[in-house]
């Protein structure tokens, strides 16, 4: 890994696959090993499986991997706005283990991005997206534009193509002259760009519906925080796995405006 | 193969005696089998068709004034609710209630179907069928289909001559007499509660915050409950609904939203 010359900034290499940033928190690359033979995610299926008859009263189907955790993340595009919102639930299959979990990540003051699927990819994966953001930033100089940072989501998760990491992204920022841009990806990073909403999670058919319904063009952001907050309220009740209270942001040109909403607990 | 589905046909009282022996033992009608060559296989496949998964918490205790009943109205199948307004306690008469955990079909019809031969019991002996009997009648049932994918797990709870009766009645054949039991996928979360909680001296009101706190904080843990939390007491004089709060306005109510202090802007001091 090679950071050009004289465009280190505050990062500063120690030892190799290592590096050693301002705060003195040492970050590990691991970019050399192939995708490793001993994942994780391995692991978490055989955990799983075992898990999946743990009631002789609630035998569904097994569950997919993408549902182990369970979410909902949802964004609308407004009139020279955005809003992106997600649910507060991390569970293990049906059991709440938390209900303040973070799904929405600030990239910078006008991009964020919503990950919904497994939480250890999730969380792994926006490490690697702001690593790869702050070298941007060092080099360019500028903020990242969403357009590129979609692509640089889609590089990421492709590049795990036989092995990928288990999140459907949601995109959401304001571009040039703040004209918003939202989109999503599956997770092998083919990119779904759209003009209106685009929602991701075990909530997502719910969210479809409820955002098909409620949707409309060119909302100003105190509208498209009510048409948000509602469609996404009323699709975590139709799903077991999210909820417990939502996460939305509203972003302007000018002001980014974060709120907690309160929900069914159950 | 025959199956006794007695409760499905009307029944006619028989007075004085028969000469035909046969006639006092009638033939229980049965079930359709299916004709497939790998039953087993056939009937494995059917059953994942027909039986929505349904996760659910339920509970019963028995105290000084009787016995407590609660369960939440959550049916999902997968990660889908399909609704939140079930009747998970089934009222087989005035002195009798019945929960449902698994699947909702099976205990719906064999409930009613219990309903209808402790009914017939009253009929024939002038009194009404014990707790014991009622629920020994059910899993005697549920037996003979042992292996054949019915999918129960029930509690029976109701007062009879010798006071509160309380049994956990499932598929499996099993049949328990306690004094405290919860069935469901929250059953742990709510086993927590009541363990904690529970006391024989309790008032009714104390034994139905306690069923109602075990249901909510069951629903709060396990994604496949929720809904309303219905509490039910059986007393000397039968049953009655106490409360049906839906578990949102609970949790609020357990658990207030305090403010969040907003962070102060800088003002402008005088200078003095």
């Amino acid at each position: 890994m090679n950071v050009g010359p004289g465009r280190q900034g505050p990062v500063h290499k120690t030892r190799p696959g290592y590096f050693c940033f301002g705060n003195g928190i040492l970050l590990k690359l691991d970019l050399e090993s192939p995708p490793s033979q001993h994942s994780p995610k391995t692991a978490l299926r055989f955990a799983y499986s075992s898990l999946s008859s743990r009631s002789k009263f609630q035998q569904s189907p097994p569950m997919s991997i993408f549902e182990y955790n369970g979410s909902a993340v949802v964004a609308m595009v407004g009139k020279n706005c955005f809003a992106i919102a997600s649910d507060r639930r991390l569970g293990v299959q049906l059991q709440t283990i938390a209900t303040d979990f973070q799904k929405i990540y600030r990239v910078h003051d006008k991009l964020f991005i919503g990950l919904s699927g497994l939480a250890t990819d999730a969380q792994t994966l926006y490490q690697r997206l702001v690593f790869r953001h702050k070298l941007y930033e060092l080099r360019e100089e500028r903020n990242m534009k969403p357009e590129t940072f979609a692509s640089l989501v889609s590089a990421l998760l492709y590049e795990k193509r036989f092995g990928p990491y288990f999140c459907q992204p949601v995109i959401a920022g304001l571009g040039d002259e703040n004209k918003p841009f939202i989109c999503t990806m599956d997770s092998i990073g083919a990119k779904e760009l759209a003009k209106d909403f685009v929602v991701s999670g075990t909530a997502s058919e719910s969210l479809y519906g409820a955002c098909e319904a409620m949707f409309k063009p060119d909302m100003e952001p105190e509208e498209l925080f009510e048409t948000i907050s509602q469609a996404l309220l009323s699709s975590v009740d139709r799903d077991c796995l999210s909820g417990w209270g939502g996460h939305v942001y509203v972003v302007t040109p000018t002001e980014v405006t974060e709120r907690i909403l309160k929900g069914r607990m159950d | 193969m025959k199956f006794d589905a007695s409760g499905l046909e009307s029944h006619v009282l028989r007075g004085g005696v028969s000469d035909d022996l046969l006639s006092v033992f009638p033939t229980a009608p049965s079930f359709e089998i299916p004709g497939a060559t790998d039953f087993d296989g056939f009937q494995k496949e059917a059953i994942q068709m027909v039986k929505p998964a349904k996760g659910t918490t339920t509970l019963a205790f028995i105290f000084k004034d009787g016995v407590m009943v609660a369960a939440d109205s959550r049916a999902s199948m997968g990660g889908y609710i399909s609704s939140q307004s079930v009747k998970k306690i089934i009222e087989i008469n005035p002195y009798m209630l019945g929960t449902m955990a698994g699947g909702a079909a099976d205990c719906q019809f064999w409930h009613r179907n219990l309903g209808i031969k402790c009914r017939l019991h009253e009929l024939a002996n002038k009194r009404r069928i014990s707790v014991t009997g009622a629920s020994k009648l059910l899993a005697n049932i549920l037996y003979s289909y042992r292996g054949m994918g019915l999918s129960v797990g029930t509690m029976i709870a109701g007062w009879d001559e010798t006071g509160p009766g309380l049994y956990y009645v499932d598929s499996e054949g099993g049949r328990l007499k306690g004094m405290r039991f919860s069935v469901g996928s929250g059953s742990p979360y709510a086993y927590g509660v009541l363990d904690s909680g529970y006391r024989y001296d309790m008032s009714v009101e104390e034994a139905a915050e306690l069923a109602r706190r075990a249901i909510y904080h069951a629903t709060f843990r396990d994604g496949a409950s929720g809904g309303v939390a219905s509490v039910y007491h059986v007393g000397p004089n039968g049953w009655k609904k106490l409360s049906g709060d839906d578990v949102a306005e609970l949790h609020y109510n357990y658990y207030p939203v305090e403010a969040t202090v907003v962070e102060h802007e800088m003002a402008e001091t005088s200078t003095a």
